[in-house]
Order: structure tokens, then sequence, then C-alpha cells
């Protein structure tokens, strides 16, 4: 069977809601508002290539919100980098599969978890590329939230003053952080008029609309700047109980819970 | 010891272009050169040490040969995140330069003074610690971490240090290079159970005094040591029975808090005897010859007890 955008984002949800179930791990609404992001990414190599985990001339794909880890997991799981089974071992004592992102797993560039490191490093990356002249491209996935941590916007300046046009961010905005909401929080507003001004093209999409993300991803990719995609998402999508909730920054769904969402997510 | 790292990277980017230096804005009459002639291996990444650090990690991920520069402890404290899950934790080859170790930037105050920055560094698991006390050391530190590629925090102090002639035997982590006296000493003479270890630019003033004042006392500094390296180290400090640490660092967590580590970690017979900055050094802003003042007295205080000992 083809692995369409539809079927990747319903089973990313699915295996990450059982993910976080059977370790009674964290951060399920941060995973489920990434899963259609992911699932145009994974089934769009003329977007982004990912190849094989250490092909040098693979897109790289990092994943700043480290604690959304069970979305990547199960999206490189779908690109067959590593066995179901393998997955299933997240949580377990000594597993490779940690509760963040993690860089033993074949196919996370690099360890996440502390926010606002995945930007400096993709710059490097991504500077690395233009001194070596190759073609790949960088994608960078943000939570809004930890947009407030100061070494993103020094590597905003950064990729803006190098041209670095070869990478492109994807920040996920679901105004949803740890405690309330980012605009009760710590205002980011206004996003778009800031990256702009910081050297940025702006792209501002639904997070769940797979059309509208590829077309922005195209055009991010074909900018002459660095391309920053605002994608307007709700945490916890995809699980009626789950979506807009602090609530679901922290909690693990027991067996009544995992049924219920996995009858919303899982398709027909 | 600057101008050595920046002939040794002018020398080694000719032949290698992995070679990547990034500047966080410092450098000033130092980094011209390799700037000018390496224009595509060469960035200032500006007053933004965060992102530089982790650029550097990005570039290492890639397979560059980055080494970061900057002064005192702002390539260490400011972006210790960084340094601690981008670079030690992936494993990969930066070098940390930073320029001013101790007080040598003493009359600039709290903020230029690192004083605390190996306690920091050697925590990390995969870093190595280099302190090198003379030009040579630093170009042998250098073509070792070339060779054996690693994460490596280079501490170095500014310029114009006068060669040690250590025993310019290979650097290897936890190895002794002896700096004083030339000649072998007569093993059986109760002096020579003591030695004094030195990392760093203060080697220079130790060795200094001790040539004046003609001590008989082994003197050796240690190039590149951390936590890879205890074993190989206890073993060269175990022929002593009374080792005497100097840096210029506050004690915990320094090198003498290293050494009395490993002397408890192999349960080795050996006493000692640690001279570093009391807590009172903070918020001195003083020439650096002035701040080093009570580390030199209390080291002269510990040698007479010794004298006095054997003598009685």
């Amino acid at each position: 069977m083809k692995l369409t955008t539809d079927i990747a984002a319903s089973k990313i949800r699915e295996l990450s809601l059982k993910l976080v179930h059977k370790a009674k791990a964290s951060h399920i609404g941060s995973a489920l508002s990434i899963a259609d992001v992911l699932a145009v990414l994974i089934t769009s190599p003329d977007i982004c290539d990912l190849r094989q985990p250490q092909d040098p001339c693979r897109d790289r794909l990092l994943l700043s919100k480290g604690h959304a880890c069970v979305a990547l997991y199960s999206a490189l799981s779908l690109k067959g980098y590593f066995e179901e089974s393998s997955l299933m071992t997240y949580g377990d004592d000594y597993s490779p599969f940690m509760n963040h992102a993690s860089h033993y797993v074949p196919g996370v560039e690099v360890s996440t978890g502390a926010l606002g490191h995945a930007m400096p490093i993709a710059c490097g990356m991504a500077l690395a590329a233009k001194l070596r002249m190759q073609a790949w491209h960088t994608f960078v996935i943000l939570s809004d939230g930890e947009l407030q941590e100061g070494s993103n916007w020094e590597s905003f300046m950064f990729a803006a003053h190098h041209d670095l046009n070869n990478l492109t961010i994807i920040i996920d905005n679901n105004n949803l952080q740890s405690l309330e909401s980012v605009d009760s929080t710590l205002s980011l507003k206004p996003l778009d008029e800031k990256l702009k001004a910081f050297g940025w093209a702006v792209y501002i999409v639904s997070g769940h609309n797979h059309n509208e993300l590829k077309n922005a991803l195209t055009s991010a990719k074909e900018s002459s700047k660095p391309a920053a995609l605002i994608m307007l998402t709700t945490k916890g999508k995809g699980v009626s109980f789950m979506e807009n909730s602090v609530e679901w920054h922290y909690k693990s769904p027991n067996d009544d819970e995992l049924s219920n969402a996995l009858g919303e997510v899982v398709l027909p | 010891m600057r101008n050595a790292l920046i002939n040794w990277l002018m020398h080694k980017a000719e032949i290698c272009d992995d070679i990547f230096l990034i500047t966080g804005d410092l450098g000033y009459s130092v980094v011209e050169p390799f700037a000018e002639t390496y224009k595509s291996q060469f960035l200032n990444a500006g007053v933004a040490e965060q992102n530089m650090t982790g650029i550097a990690a990005g570039l290492a991920l890639e397979g560059f040969r980055p080494y970061t520069y900057s002064i005192g402890i702002f390539p260490t404290f400011r972006c210790a995140e960084q340094i601690r899950n981008d670079i030690d934790y992936h494993n990969v080859p930066v070098v940390i330069c930073a320029i001013g170790s101790g007080v040598a930037y003493g009359n600039l105050g709290y903020s230029h003074h690192a004083i605390q920055d190996l306690s920091l560094m050697r925590s990390l698991p995969n870093m190595l610690i280099a302190t090198p006390s003379d030009p040579e050391e630093v170009i042998q530190i250098l073509d070792y971490q070339f060779k054996n590629p690693a994460p490596l925090y280079l501490r170095l102090h500014k310029a114009g240090e006068e060669s040690l002639l250590s025993s310019c035997e290979e650097i290897q982590p936890g190895k002794l290079q002896k700096i004083w006296p030339i000649q072998n000493a007569n093993v059986d003479d109760p002096l020579n159970k003591t030695c004094i270890l030195c990392v760093g630019h203060i080697a220079c003033k130790v060795l200094e005094l001790f040539k004046a004042n003609g001590l008989p006392y082994p003197i050796y500094t240690v190039p590149l040591w951390g936590g890879v390296a205890t074993k190989y180290f206890s073993q060269q400090i175990t022929q002593y029975e009374t080792i005497i640490t100097v840096e210029d660092h506050v004690l915990e967590g320094g090198f003498g808090s290293y050494t009395l580590e490993v002397v408890a970690k192999y349960r080795l017979n050996v006493r000692v005897l640690p001279i570093a900055f009391q807590r009172d050094v903070v918020g001195k802003a003083a020439k650096e010859e002035t701040l080093l003042r009570p580390l030199i007295a209390d080291l002269f205080s510990h040698l007479e007890s010794i004298v006095n000992k054997v003598h009685t």
C-alpha cells in the first residue's frame, strides 16, 4: 500500500499514542501537532529526501522540540529505518528510544531536549553544505514556546546574514506551552513580522493541511532567503479530548483513553 | 600561546580544508592573518557564543574540524549547555579555545577571570582538558587532538610566554612533562619524594622562583588531562610521597581537586597539597602578578614545612 500523507499522518498519530501509553510518557499533545508536517516530509522526497540515515546527500531533518520525539521516531519507523519492534522499546530502561530525541536512533540527526539547541547546529550544517557546494537542505522543526530561548534569535540573525537559503524552519505554532498559552506567557507577536525583519522569508500555513504544507515547503526551498513556515496548529490535533489542552502536555493516556484516541486517529 | 595557536592553524589549514576557525568577535591583532588567508575557513560569529558553539557542533557533525575562539569564560560558561549537549554528548571534535586563563586579564575584573572553567569543563565525560604552559605545548596538544579527534578544551594564557623547554616528549593525556631540574635528581634524597605539578601559565612563575632559589624539587607540567586519563596519570604520580599542585583556578573542581580524586580512586599512598585560589580572589581586580602572589606564598609555605620535616 502506497504511503500517502493521510496514511502516514494517521500511522504517526497511532504509533505515538501507543508509545506514550506504553511508557506512561508525557508530551503526546506536542507530538500530535506535528504529525501532519512529518507525514508530508517523509512522503515527499522532492521536498525532503531523507534517503538513508548516513547518506551524505540526504536532507537533514532536526527536531528542536525534542520532547515530541515519539512523532519523529514513528515517522522514521515508517521510513523503514528500523523495525517497529525496536520502536516499541521506547521508554524501556536503556532503550536508545529515549523520551527525548536521541541520536542513538537511526535517522535522528541530533539529540535534543533542552530547547533552543537545534537552530545553531542547523546553521552549522547548512553552512557546511554551502561551503562544500552540496545541494542537500536542512529542515528544523521548532515549537513556538521555545522561541523564547535567545539562542534561536542568535541563529535567526546568523542564517540571514550568511544567506543560508538552504535552511527551512517549521514552527509549530500551537500557542500552548508548559503552563499556559504562549500569548499569555511571553508573547511572540508579531512573529511573522519579527522573522521578516530578521531577513527571513515567512510562510503562514495551516499545519494540518497537507497540500498547503507541501506548497509552502516547496516555495520555502526555492526562496533566496532562509525560510520559516509558521505552522498554525492545534496541540493534540486528531484526538478531540486532547486538543488545545495543557493537560496533555504531561498526561499519558490510560487504557480507555488510548482506545478512544485510536478510534479517532486510525483510518477506517 | 595564542600566536602559537594561530600559526598552527595557518599551517594546518594549508593542508586541510576541514580546519575552520570561528571567533566570537574577539582576537583583534591575532586572528587576522588566518581570516585573510583562509577566508572560506574563517567566521566571525559575532557576540553570540551559544550560536557560535552550536554552529561548531553542526560543522563538526558534517566532517569539519572547528576551533571556537574567545576570551575568559565567554566560550565556556555562556554556552555551557551547547558544549555539554551538542559537542560533548555527540562526541564531535571541536576545540574550544579560551584566551586569558586564570587572572590573565587581572585588572579587567571578575567578569574576565577564568577561574572556574576547569571545574565546568572537566565534568564533561568526553572532554579532554588542555592546559599548556608554553607555546611548544600548545602545538603538541593541537597535533595530538588533530590525530585523535575528540572534544578538547584548550585553556591558553595570552602572548609572549617563554619556552619552558619541557621534556618535549610526545604529549599524551595524563602524562607529566618535566621542566625542572633538567638533570635527573638523586632519588635517594628525601626531598625528591616531593614534586610540583603545574597546569598552565603559572608553571612559568613557579619555574622562575625555583631557578632563582636553586630549589631541588622536580616540577612537571600536565598539558593534557581529564576524566579519560586518570589511570595513566595515577601511574605517573604514584612514585611520589607528596605532590603539590599549583593552578590559577579555584580549588573546587580544578586540577588539585582532580589529583585528589585520582589519589582516592586508585587508593594511592600520596599526599596532595593543592594550591589554588581562595574565594577571596573574587571581586579583586589587579595585575595578574599581584593576584598570583598568594599562590606563590602558599607554595613556599608548603615547601618550608616539608624541608623542616625532613631536617628534624
